[in-house]
């Protein structure tokens, strides 16, 4: 230590240049790191698997376009602009236009899709009566405008069979609330328009997300919508663009508020030049621990790089405990600086080890933010120790600051005050509410919220009433056969199995054709013939329906997957994505060899809640474990170890009570806070402790420096508060209130409790 | 730099007489007073006959009937004789008419159909242009479909009464048959009964 020293004291200039030179090497690395914003990250495994396969499935990339206006026909005629110029752009990727191949096809597909319930419906095609009402509209329809576009479709199927294929298509149409028109979804009232697309961007990608942003409001402003309407979008293009717009914003006034609060601590606390240094920290230590969690993940997202500030704030202790240490003292720097380490190492290793915790929770974020802090707190230690001391030589005593003495509470008055302060933190945490809405981990703008309430209002049964129930195989065909075997167990067929039959159903399917024409297909062929002579068409015209119907039948080519593409990859295998009402039953559904998922907003948001709980338990379990252990280890004390925690039980405590009392609802990033608020605590016991212990040496641990430590640890924490993004919000909020029971308790209730020895 | 100059120079000025000799033959409209000219219609009423040569039927079927179009987007084409059916697009949504009775009908195909023959009865260049190549003649246009489909070409004649409005329009298909609209006493701009579009 004291070469290094020694070293750093003699090539002052050189080390502080090698600093500089190091952090602006950090600083341009971050700037070409590209952040991401995944829910996924953020999200426990146990949801994990809901939540990424409905990432995987083909809904993930749509992108709902929605044009309202009091006139139904404006509405109409905005979409479709809106449709073509967002095309033209190539920022959606449209389904092929139904003309009449669509038709044709439609016919073609049925034997290979012909159902026991298709052949008792189609015998009601057949009778002699309907063929000769069916011919006499064939024949109007060849002779209007349009005929020359029906008129193939009219000679492959002269009946109308396509109607057949038609009903199985429908069935994937859950919009019976609704219109649905040209493509569009239709509100009851006519007024609101929703085109659902393909995104033809990745709309998990910051900047294409916001380049269709750009485009859209192009859109808006060049006149392609009628004047009179409004025009939004939804989807995970909208949320990326609103959470990295709020994310971006947040770290701008995070990092300015935290500058002006740490500021105002200098000019109070110590207002010299050479503390300056205290305060440069965080310029040295955020972007280098940036830079080492992402090498360690190879991503990091914009909340690890929010979670900075807070980093900030429990980094610059060290080195305020060692700059008020300094202040004053008789002694050599070196013989200060040595005598505080085991003090600084202590507080150095028990927060590490509540950090490590969150390596032990299964969300990626957290473990994102464990390496994160941990690398951080490690540097600004290393500078704390090693760095900054060779600039504080004779430091002149700190500047007083006339704290408002407190009259020092009794033992008895103390053990009362803590016993309340349980009971009642006790009470909150077994009634806190948690939030199990995915929503809550996004955070978006007042225009988001008012397009989102306006998309519900038109559309809400649609939204609230669906679920996606996933089937899994290891091939495309064993997916289908199992989701074949899911609707047999289900008493009715899924619309996926309607239209996508296996290789095994289609061959039963045409099997049944095969049979029903030959059942019936002379005298219909014939009954034809004769309608048609009698509208003036040649016997001969109708060859193409009788190639259908007879026992020779084209490959089956019939393809859907540009409007409704039902299979999704996963690792080792496919899945068939199936929408379903949102029935709890598909939640319990049990058939035999085959696996099954159903993914919706309830059956995530119970995961949710689960998994979160779990977690918590887990994360405070593990970093109580570490964190006391390691306590026991430097103290060998059950006693000490245990008033070390007193902060730590006041913080909870009175975090959980305001949130019971305000009724304030978390999401899961509670569970980021519960290491990092047992870190602080057991930081501010460990120093009251350290001091008690210290007796004659006590000049080394002022008071000033726990409460300034407090301070710039709240005011690091509390500008999250501030910020509009959700998580980054709970985590400011909770980290002030629990910060105030941390350093209230270690200054007013663990003083009488040591002096109780 | 100058010669680049120069041949810059020479093609945007030689390149327009030769356009205008080869132009000078027949006389051909000009593409940007016809697109002027229609542009200017709001309304059309004209009665309308209609061929189909077909090779599945026996002989050729002549029918009959009336259209209405009002801009931007309503029109009814309705069959008098010997069906009485048709179609009207109003308010963004299409109906298939069938003697006094209006269906609205869902599928994209029918409102595409529709869609399709209001560009070429209202003469809309800049839709027509997307699907086909525009070729100007004497006394219309011939427009080429642009993606391959049944429809070979079609031929669109302008009204020698009325330069606003079309005689005739023959959709020539690639198997041979064809269907050909001879439009008579077209009436623009003028008001249409109340009744057209309901």
């Amino acid at each position: 230590m004291s070469k290094w020293f020694h070293w750093i004291k003699t090539y002052r200039t050189a080390a502080m240049a090698g600093l500089a030179v190091f952090s602006l090497l950090c600083l341009w690395g971050l700037f070409h790191i590209k952040f991401t914003e995944s829910v996924s990250v953020m999200i426990p495994s146990s949801v994990q698997e809901r939540v990424g396969l409905f990432q995987a499935s083909p809904f993930n990339s749509k992108t709902f376009v929605a044009v309202t206006d009091k006139d139904p026909a404006l509405a109409l005629e905005g979409a479709r602009r809106l449709r073509e110029y967002l095309a033209q752009e190539k920022f959606i990727s449209l389904p092929p236009i139904q003309g009449a191949q669509f038709g044709l096809s439609l016919a073609k597909a049925l034997p290979y899709r012909f159902t026991e319930k298709d052949a008792q419906e189609a015998l009601k095609f057949i009778t002699p009566q309907v063929i000769s009402s069916q011919m006499r509209d064939n024949f109007q329809n060849l002779m209007s405008f349009q005929g020359s576009f029906l008129k193939e479709m009219i000679l492959l199927d002269p009946l109308g069979l396509s109607k057949l294929m038609g009903d199985k298509l429908k069935a994937f149409d859950v919009t019976s609330s609704m219109e649905y028109a040209d493509g569009f979804l239709i509100s009851k009232d006519q007024t609101a328009v929703i085109g659902v697309y393909e995104a033809a961007f990745n709309p998990a990608d910051i900047s294409a997300s916001s380049r269709f942003k750009k485009a859209f409001q192009v859109a808006k402003r060049n006149g392609v919508l009628p004047s009179s309407s409004h025009a939004f979008y939804l989807g995970a293009a909208r949320y990326t663009d609103e959470n990295s717009s709020i994310i971006r914003g947040d770290l701008k006034l995070i990092t300015v508020l935290a500058l002006l609060g740490l500021g105002a601590l200098f000019m109070v606390f110590f207002r010299r030049k050479r503390a300056l240094w205290i305060f440069a920290l965080p310029l040295f230590v955020l972007a280098p621990s940036a830079l080492v969690t992402y090498l360690v993940f190879g991503e990091i997202s914009g909340i690890t790089l929010g979670f900075g500030s807070v980093v900030a704030g429990l980094a610059v202790d060290y080195s305020i405990y060692m700059y008020c240490a300094l202040c004053g003292s008789s002694k050599a720097v070196l013989k200060t600086a040595r005598k505080l380490l085991p003090h600084l190492l202590y507080s150095y290793a028990t927060s590490v080890a509540c950090f490590a915790a969150l390596l032990f929770s299964s969300i990626e974020l957290f473990k994102q933010i464990a390496v994160f802090s941990i690398a951080g707190l490690t540097f600004a230690l290393l500078l704390a120790v090693f760095v900054f001391p060779a600039f504080w030589k004779k430091l002149p005593p700190a500047p007083v600051v006339a704290l408002k003495t407190v009259p020092p509470l009794s033992r008895t008055s103390a053990a009362i005050i803590l016993c309340v302060l349980l009971w009642g933190g006790m009470a909150g945490a077994l009634r806190l509410q948690i939030s199990g809405n995915l929503d809550a981990l996004n955070s978006v703008s007042d225009a988001f919220t008012q397009d989102k309430a306006l998309f519900d209002k038109a559309f809400s049964q649609q939204t609230a009433a669906s679920g996606l129930l996933f089937v899994f195989g290891e091939d495309q065909d064993l997916a289908l056969k199992n989701n074949e075997k899911v609707s047999r167990h289900l008493g009715e067929e899924l619309a996926v199995s309607l239209v996508y039959p296996s290789e095994y159903a289609k061959d039963e399917n045409l099997a049944r054709w095969r049979k029903f024409w030959a059942q019936n297909g002379e005298k219909t062929r014939e009954l034809v013939r004769q309608n048609a002579l009698h509208w003036g068409l040649k016997p001969g015209a109708f060859k193409p329906f009788e190639y259908l119907t007879s026992l020779v039948q084209d490959p089956d080519s019939f393809d859907f997957s540009a409007f409704y593409n039902p299979f999704t990859q996963i690792a080792g295998g496919y899945a068939v994505v199936n929408m379903v009402p949102d029935n709890p039953a598909f939640n319990q559904l049990n058939v035999p060899g085959v696996k099954t998922v159903f993914v919706s907003a309830e059956a995530i948001r119970q995961d949710l809640i689960a998994g979160v709980r779990t977690e918590a338990v887990k994360i405070l379990l593990v970093t109580l474990l570490l964190a006391g252990g390691l306590i026991f280890y430097f103290f060998k004390n059950l006693r000490d170890t245990l008033l070390t925690f007193i902060p730590v039980a006041g913080a909870f405590s009175f975090t959980f009570l305001v949130f019971w009392a305000a009724g304030i609802q978390v999401n899961l990033f509670i569970l980021a806070f519960l290491p990092l608020l047992t870190g602080l605590g057991v930081d501010y016991g460990l120093f009251q402790v350290i001091k008690h212990r210290a007796g004659q040496n006590s000049a080394l641990y002022p008071q000033n420096a726990l409460v300034a430590a407090s301070l710039s640890t709240f005011i690091g924490f509390g500008v999250l508060a501030l910020a509009q993004h959700n998580v980054l919000f709970i985590i400011g909020l909770s980290a002030c209130l629990g910060i105030a029971g941390a350093a209230l308790s270690a200054l007013f209730l663990l003083p009488p409790l040591l002096e109780a020895e | 730099m100058k010669f680049a100059l120069g041949l810059f120079l020479f093609c945007f000025t030689v390149t327009p007489v030769f356009a205008q000799q080869k132009a000078a033959g027949p006389s051909v409209p000009d593409k940007e007073a016809v697109t002027a000219r229609f542009a200017t219609v709001n309304t059309i009423e004209s009665r309308f006959t209609q061929q189909k040569f077909m090779a599945l039927l026996e002989e050729p079927v002549t029918s009959e009937g009336v259209f209405y179009f009002e801009k931007p987007s309503r029109i009814r084409w309705q069959y008098t004789k010997p069906f009485q059916n048709g179609f009207l697009i109003a308010d963004g949504v299409t109906y298939r008419l069938e003697k006094d009775k209006k269906e609205e009908q869902k599928n994209p195909l029918a409102h595409n159909i529709a869609a399709q023959l209001l560009a070429w009865l209202t003469f809309d260049l800049e839709a027509l242009s997307k699907q086909y190549a525009v070729e100007f003649t004497a006394d219309g246009v011939v427009l080429t479909p642009l993606k391959k489909g049944f429809i070979n070409r079609i031929k669109v004649t302008f009204s020698a009464q009325n330069p606003q409005a079309l005689s005739k329009v023959e959709i020539l298909e690639n198997g041979g048959d064809k269907t050909v609209l001879r439009f008579t006493h077209p009436k623009t701009n003028h008001k249409l009964p109340a009744e057209a579009f309901q």
